[in-house]
């Protein structure tokens, strides 16, 4: 066997604490091995059931490895329900693992040339393709990324040959696919401030479009349209995304390019950085630490040990975090140790380590949603000081407004409603309404798009939302109880996420509408790593034997409801979508398919997608009192900087 | 997930304003000036007439209006129960049923030209078979509307109950109460495992359902003692819970049984006045019937 070191550990993004086996713990997970196929029925690969046991720890301890068993290896997502099934407690993922790192990254395989050529549009050749592709700033170092990986990388994207005035993007709509511009001219167009389209830039071969929303998952904040006759390689999430486990050199490329896009528009938008030049504020930028964290992980914290540098500027580029100090035992919110100061968002900033409070003391900050901070250095501050002093002068009179207004504050009242927009905020100046708020923040409400409610005083629990659910869809994708906030409740039902962390499957068995609904696809297989990282747990997935088997038994129960609850379908009623259908292959699939009963699915995911494609939404349709309605939490709470400017001491 | 944010003041507050359907004042300004025009019909009859009676044009008509009406108030239980592909929300379904059952019930109130209700009292039994058993549609009629107004007053009092416990327990809704209890239970049954008969016994009468905790404390071993504490504050839960978990369930029944009682009360309204109607119909209109 190879040297465990030295080999890449490819498409498990979602379970960042693994640890592969050494060759001594492989052998002895396989000798306590019982045979007894439990991990295979558990597996949600399709094709799992062609493959057995022993076949499979065959090829984990020998060189023999069949055609089938490696195709079973490679599409194998880590997800990890083989696991808890175990008798003897073996962990059959980590030897999963042992053996995708034998078999070695696909991409090092052969590209099925087939593919490409069905591309290829007139007068094209692969090397020209090549070439045109070695423009790109990311692709041009052949060491890097060797002409094998550019040709997996085309033969799991689409080559698209547009006509003039064809629109590829469309601001404002979600998506995360790439595009490579391999000929022609693309204009760039944003909306100006009386909706009038504005060109931003012309696009030539060599540059790229789509990566703001590729790397945030934000809405895309450009149209483009074709000038010219234009060839584009659409390049699906997934497929970048395995580019960029294989290479990282890809991913440090785009993540410091949005990096500096997003510190750069922030900073040029903070009045403390006022009168500095775009060259600096670039410069500045450049220098920029970025951190990923995920929810619940420390920015920073006031012990000495999580303490940042003192006069280190972070700026929160994305997502939500609390900012917070350590009590006495059980003194804090709740009987926690933590007492809440107040709630960050992008934009937002602190320097060294201080929230700008004006008690000059170090805060905790915690994310409570997936978040991105810059990190500016003390060198790189202090050298911007000395360019222009004044940026320095603003900071401590920043410094010192905070410190008069902490002052001022303590004999001070809030109030919740004393601001200038209060028109969309709905809420009662009260110690339940600011409650409310803040259990919205941290239960992370605001962070959707869509949010189904359920005015409890209007709620005649007749639970006709998540029959007519289940009307439409086969299977109720809500669940009524939820968070309660006064009169509301926050029903369990998918909120349509500004940055959806359950989207992060390789098989792209979870998708997003342009027009932001997050929806299953047809390539689910089940596995639940989207639910498992869903932090509302409004994910569920599906065994589909067990729902024909309760389809059967429960005839006479439905012969009984008749005269309950009555017959009839929801408009447009059918049974559980993809049940009875095989798994479609995901993007990185470069396999053919196999026979019909090896790609049947075993599980599905289940999740509200605000019934997209119907003309309505069957809870909100069905509800007798009008108790059930959807929400953008912004507009119907307040929007997030009301939320959020409140401090909630 | 289920979190509920426990208010500090317990006076229970609409915190959030939620929309109110349009489809409300739409049905109720078309059923006020349906109305309008028939009251204002049936004043020029009254006053130009010599006799208004429900044989007579236009109270006769007024008749056959309120059967109108009727079918139509009875045509949302076909939207909510087995034609759920009409077009438009259950609510504002539900609001025209609301409407135009009040007014149906106003117009068979100028059709009979207040008879047995403001005068002409009915002093036996004859009275409710005459005309075809008019009556008894009359009455069956007003019971039914007095049922689903005094049925709305018991949704708007019952949900407020349960929006006030889902509020305040810190849990939420029945089905998250009734999972939190289980869980509670559990740890109770986690906290007792192992320990002396006494420390069971205090646990044991909370969960056979006891609504306080025993007075008598246990003689327990130093070694027990912090797990007491514990069990202490787990069964103050546990019994707050159930009591909103009980209340909340009460509510909801009373919210079914109402329903329950509307619907056997519609269905025998509805072949009351099917029969009335009919019966007029045949003879009074068609003259089929001796």
């Amino acid at each position: 066997m190879q040297d465990k070191k030295m080999l890449p550990i490819i498409g498990i993004q979602h379970r960042h604490d693994v640890r592969p086996f050494t060759e001594e713990e492989v052998r002895f997970e396989i000798d306590m091995c019982i045979g007894c196929d439990r991990c295979m029925r558990a597996c949600p690969v399709p094709m799992s059931s062609t493959v057995t046991i022993a076949d499979l720890n065959k090829a984990t301890i020998t060189d023999d490895v069949p055609a089938h068993v490696a195709r079973f290896t490679d599409e194998c997502v880590m997800c990890g329900s083989c696991v808890p099934v175990c008798p003897v407690d073996n962990h059959r993922d980590l030897l999963m693992l042992s053996l995708k790192q034998r078999l070695g990254i696909s991409w090092d395989g052969q590209v099925d040339m087939n593919r490409i050529f069905n591309y290829l549009p007139p007068g094209w050749n692969v090397p020209g393709l090549l070439n045109s592709l070695r423009e790109q700033p990311m692709f041009n170092d052949p060491q890097l990324i060797p002409d094998n990986y550019l040709l997996h990388l085309v033969a799991t994207s689409k080559l698209l040959t547009l006509l003039p005035g064809a629109v590829i993007l469309n601001e404002g709509e979600y998506g995360r696919a790439l595009y490579l511009i391999l000929e022609g001219h693309i204009e760039l167009f944003s909306a100006g401030a009386d909706g009038q389209q504005l060109l931003v830039a012309i696009l030539r071969p060599g540059e790229y479009l789509g990566e703001h929303g590729m790397m945030t998952g934000q809405p895309r904040n450009a149209t483009a349209r074709t000038q010219t006759a234009v060839v584009v390689l659409e390049v699906p999430e997934q497929v970048m995304q395995r580019l960029m486990e294989i290479v990282p050199a890809v991913q440090t490329f785009f993540e410091k390019l949005s990096t500096i896009r997003s510190l750069e528009a922030i900073l040029k938008n903070m009045a403390l950085f006022q009168d500095v030049s775009d060259i600096d504020i670039r410069q500045l930028a450049e220098q920029a630490e970025v951190g990923h964290f995920e929810r619940d992980e420390y920015l920073f914290g006031e012990e000495s040990d999580r303490k940042p540098a003192r006069e280190m500027l972070h700026v929160l580029l994305d997502g939500f975090v609390k900012v917070s100090r350590i009590t006495q035992a059980g003194t804090g919110r709740n009987k926690t140790d933590e007492r809440i100061i107040a709630y960050r968002q992008r934009g937002d900033y602190f320097a060294g380590g201080l929230d700008l409070l004006g008690d000059g003391r170090s805060v905790t900050v915690r994310a409570i949603t997936r978040a991105r901070a810059a990190k500016v250095s003390h060198q790189a501050l202090l050298t911007l000081f000395a360019r222009y002093p004044e940026v320095g002068y603003r900071f401590q009179a920043r410094s010192q407004q905070y410190v008069e207004s902490a002052a001022a504050a303590q004999t001070a009242t809030f109030d919740l409603l004393k601001q200038d927009n209060t028109a969309t905020m709905q809420v009662h100046s009260d110690p339940a309404a600011r409650a409310g708020l803040r259990a919205l923040v941290g239960g992370g409400v605001i962070e959707g798009t869509e949010v189904l409610v359920i005015d409890l005083e209007k709620c005649i629990h007749c639970n006709e939302c998540e029959e007519a659910c289940a009307r439409r869809h086969g299977h109720s994708r809500m669940n009524r109880k939820g968070m309660v906030i006064g009169n509301i409740s926050i029903a369990t039902a998918c909120r349509q996420c500004q940055d959806p962390v359950c989207m992060l499957c390789s098989r792209a068995g979870i998708a997003r509408h342009p027009s932001g609904e997050v929806y299953i696809t047809d390539s689910c297989i089940g596995c639940g790593i989207c639910a498992e990282r869903c932090p509302y747990d409004n994910i569920s997935i599906m065994t589909l034997e067990d729902e024909d088997e309760g389809d059967t038994s429960m005839s006479l129960q439905r012969f009984g409801s008749f005269f309950t609850k009555g017959s009839g379908k929801e408009r447009g009623g059918k049974m559980l979508p993809m049940a009875q259908t095989q798994a479609a292959s995901g993007p990185l699939s470069t396999h053919l398919p196999a026979d019909p009963v090896s790609e049947m699915r075993k599980k599905v995911a289940i999740k509200c997608d605000l019934c997209a494609g119907y003309e309505n939404q069957a809870c909100v349709q069905a509800c007798p009192t009008g108790a059930a309605f959807r929400v953008q939490p912004t507009q119907f709470f307040g929007s997030t900087e009301d939320i959020l400017r409140q401090r909630t001491v | 997930m289920a979190l509920a944010v426990k208010p500090k003041a317990q006076a229970h507050r609409n915190i959030w304003r939620t929309p109110r359907s349009k489809a409300s004042w739409l049905w109720l300004l078309l059923c006020i000036l349906l109305y309008g025009v028939i009251f204002a019909w049936y004043l020029s009859a009254i006053h130009t007439q010599s006799f208004a009676g429900p044989l007579a044009e236009p109270l006769r008509t007024f008749g056959i209006i309120a059967f109108v009406l009727v079918l139509a108030t009875a045509s949302y239980s076909l939207r909510r129960r087995f034609v759920r592909g009409l077009p438009g929300k259950a609510q504002d379904w539900l609001w025209m049923h609301t409407w135009i059952g009040i007014t149906a019930l106003l117009i068979a109130f100028l059709h009979e030209n207040y008879a047995h209700i403001f005068h002409d009292y009915c002093t036996d039994l004859s009275c409710f078979t005459q005309a075809e058993g008019g009556t008894s549609a009359l009455f069956a009629l007003l019971f039914l509307v007095v049922s689903g107004l005094v049925g709305r007053f018991l949704d708007r009092r019952q949900t407020q109950i349960i929006a006030q416990e889902a509020n305040t327990n810190g849990v939420g809704i029945i089905k998250a109460a009734e999972e939190r209890l289980l869980e509670l239970e559990y740890t109770i049954e986690r906290l007792c495992a192992g320990k002396s008969e006494q420390f069971k016994q205090y646990a044991t009468p909370v969960l056979e359902h006891q609504r306080q905790l025993p007075s008598t404390m246990p003689a327990l071993s130093t070694g027990e003692q912090k797990d007491f504490q514990k069990l202490q504050e787990t069964l103050r839960q546990y019994i707050s819970l159930r009591q909103s978990l009980h209340k909340q369930k009460r509510a909801v029944q009373t919210i079914r049984i109402w329903r329950c009682v509307h619907m056997v009360l519609a269905c025998v309204a509805l072949i009351i006045i099917l029969f009335h109607g009919g019966m007029e119909l045949l003879t009074n209109v068609l003259h089929l019937s001796p």
